[in-house]
């Protein structure tokens, strides 16, 4: 097809760019604005928001927290989320669209009417609300996303390649091992990056079924109700840097994954 | 091991975790939105939330629709952005960059997203420094912070990305040999986004509105990070039954209460869509019929 300029959607393109970006921009630029507050003007440059934000204690126990709890779920996750991904793509048993669908019904319900469950169920089993019940919660939440990463270059395997594996003399688990999984291993890897980050930015589990809990969003969530303190905004900017650094690392595969579905 | 074990085998975890901390935790709210002051099977704490003199069903009625309207300005920002990185952009490596782009300012997280608006929106934001700068105006714009339209506007942001992916993959998908022979065909470029590409990506869009929808009616954050004291949402009210009034049927009743309005706004919007679609169909049956005269 021949490619013409639509002067329309592209201006709606760079609109939604600078829409995305504002906010984003604008913290970073106020994350090394030595005036303490998230306010114009600008009155010079300091990196003493970041020397602030690294010696305090709490960000680095909410640091801590948030990392082990959304590295916990993102195995997890992961584990389950790709085994269910399987279910979907090649199970062949009774009532299995009903239960695909099942699977799949924790993104079609608002988080916090799950964070709510969550609690009462927790209380009711006598489960005390702590770390456990957290992971629990993000599993349930990030899961279904791994999946859907998944599915889509599972769906798209070569199931002649399990075959000719087999028929090479390779048992069910080394086929798994060493053909079908590293095939897949680009969309669970993504799908594990993404558990990772949902888990790692998730407010209202944590907030519902966790007592004590100070993950990284608690803390946040509690700190901007008392003026957002600039740390704040230098610990936002660091974390979009970590993510920027992440989705480097998966572009390339995008790009191919987009030239291949043409 | 033969195939049904296996099957089962890969399923059964996740459906397990689903029962235990889904299914269930879904019955517990709703039993316990039946335990009112006495007896246990009561419809008490429905007749309090939608009963004469609760101003509840207003609360809830602005929930969904400050929702519908996030929706519909994701559909404005997603659909002719992803219509023009899947059918105008040619390079995978532009389109990859705009859709990284995004996914890295959507995966900084919500509460940070939120956050950040107010350096723009303030008495000394961004907007204010700005148009006073150039002089538009002396005094700053109070009303852009601490309202519905903030509100709006943060969780528009908040949301809209998952409308550009679902869209984006829709419209990916269409063969573009289509268009091509739309416009052989003698349509001109509106006719073929109108006629070929939006009925072919509608299941996106509509997998993108759910996806929009779904957590905007249960969101806590925007409006209390921006809301100021415009009108209370459903979410608000059922974290602070839960928090602060310790009224755990009550906050029960108020999220079984929302699941079932949003269900029903999303039926509501499933038949405008599928009202829509037809008129579309029939106009479209129509200009043929003209133009063949």
């Amino acid at each position: 097809m021949r490619r013409e300029f639509h002067w329309f959607p592209a201006a709606v393109t760079g609109l939604m760019l600078v829409y995305s970006l504002l906010p984003i921009v604008t913290f970073t630029l106020f994350s090394f604005n030595p005036t303490p507050f998230y306010a114009f003007p600008l009155t010079g440059f300091t990196t003493a928001w970041y020397g602030k934000l690294l010696a305090d204690g709490r960000i680095g126990d909410s640091l801590l927290a948030s990392v082990a709890i959304a590295a916990a779920v993102m195995v997890a996750a992961t584990v389950i989320g790709t085994m269910f991904a399987f279910f979907v793509v090649r199970a062949a048993v009774p009532l299995k669209r009903v239960l695909a669908g099942l699977g799949f019904l924790p993104l079609v319900v608002p988080v916090l009417v799950l964070a709510a469950g969550l609690q009462v169920t927790f209380v009711e089993l006598g489960l005390p609300l702590g770390f456990g019940t957290v992971i629990l919660g993000h599993v349930i939440y990030a899961t279904p996303f791994v999946t859907l990463m998944v599915m889509a270059p599972l769906y798209r395997y070569n199931p002649v390649l399990d075959d000719a594996a087999r028929d090479l003399g390779a048992g069910p688990f080394t086929t798994l091992r060493l053909v079908t999984l590293p095939i897949l291993w680009p969309g669970i890897r993504s799908g594990a990056l993404l558990a990772f980050l949902l888990s790692f930015n998730e407010w209202a589990i944590a907030f519902f079924t966790g007592r004590g809990v100070n993950s990284l969003p608690m803390l946040v969530y509690s700190l901007q109700r008392n003026g957002l303190p600039p740390t704040v905004l230098a610990y936002a900017a660091l974390s979009t840097a970590v993510v920027t650094v992440a989705a480097l690392a998966v572009l390339p595969l995008v790009t191919r994954l987009l030239r291949g579905s043409k | 091991m033969n195939e049904t074990w296996r099957s089962w085998l890969s399923g059964t975890p996740w459906l397990l975790m689903i029962g235990c901390f889904f299914i269930m935790p879904l019955a517990g709210l709703l039993l316990m939105s039946f335990s009112g002051e006495g007896s246990f099977p009561s419809l008490e704490n429905y007749r309090v939330i939608l009963g004469e003199g609760s101003d509840r069903p207003v609360v809830l009625l602005r929930t969904i629709g400050t929702a519908l309207t996030v929706v519909l300005l994701s559909m404005v920002i997603a659909v002719p952005a992803a219509y023009y990185l899947a059918k105008c952009v040619a390079s995978a490596r532009v389109q990859a960059a705009v859709l990284a782009l995004v996914a890295v300012t959507f995966l900084v997280g919500p509460l940070i997203r939120t956050v950040a608006w107010r350096g723009i929106l303030g008495r000394s934001g961004l907007v204010n420094t700005v148009l006073q700068g150039i002089g538009v105006i002396d005094e700053p714009i109070m009303a852009l912070l601490y309202g519905r339209p903030a509100v709006v506007l943060a969780m528009t942001y908040n949301a809209f990305p998952f409308m550009l992916f679902t869209v984006f993959l829709a419209m990916k998908m269409i063969d573009d040999r289509f268009l091509a022979a739309g416009r052989d065909l003698g349509a001109g470029r509106a006719g073929v986004f109108w006629r070929i590409v939006l009925p072919l990506a509608a299941p996106g869009i509509w997998t993108g509105a759910i996806l929009v929808f779904v957590p905007t009616i249960s969101t806590v954050l925007e409006p209390e990070i921006l809301g100021g004291t415009s009108g209370r949402l459903a979410a608000t009210e059922i974290r602070d039954q839960f928090f602060h009034a310790l009224n755990w049927p009550m906050g029960s009743t108020l999220t079984i209460v929302l699941i079932i309005a949003g269900g029903i706004a999303i039926l509501g919007l499933a038949l405008a869509t599928a009202a829509l679609a037809r008129l579309s169909g029939r106009i479209g049956i129509a200009m043929r019929a003209g133009s063949a005269r």
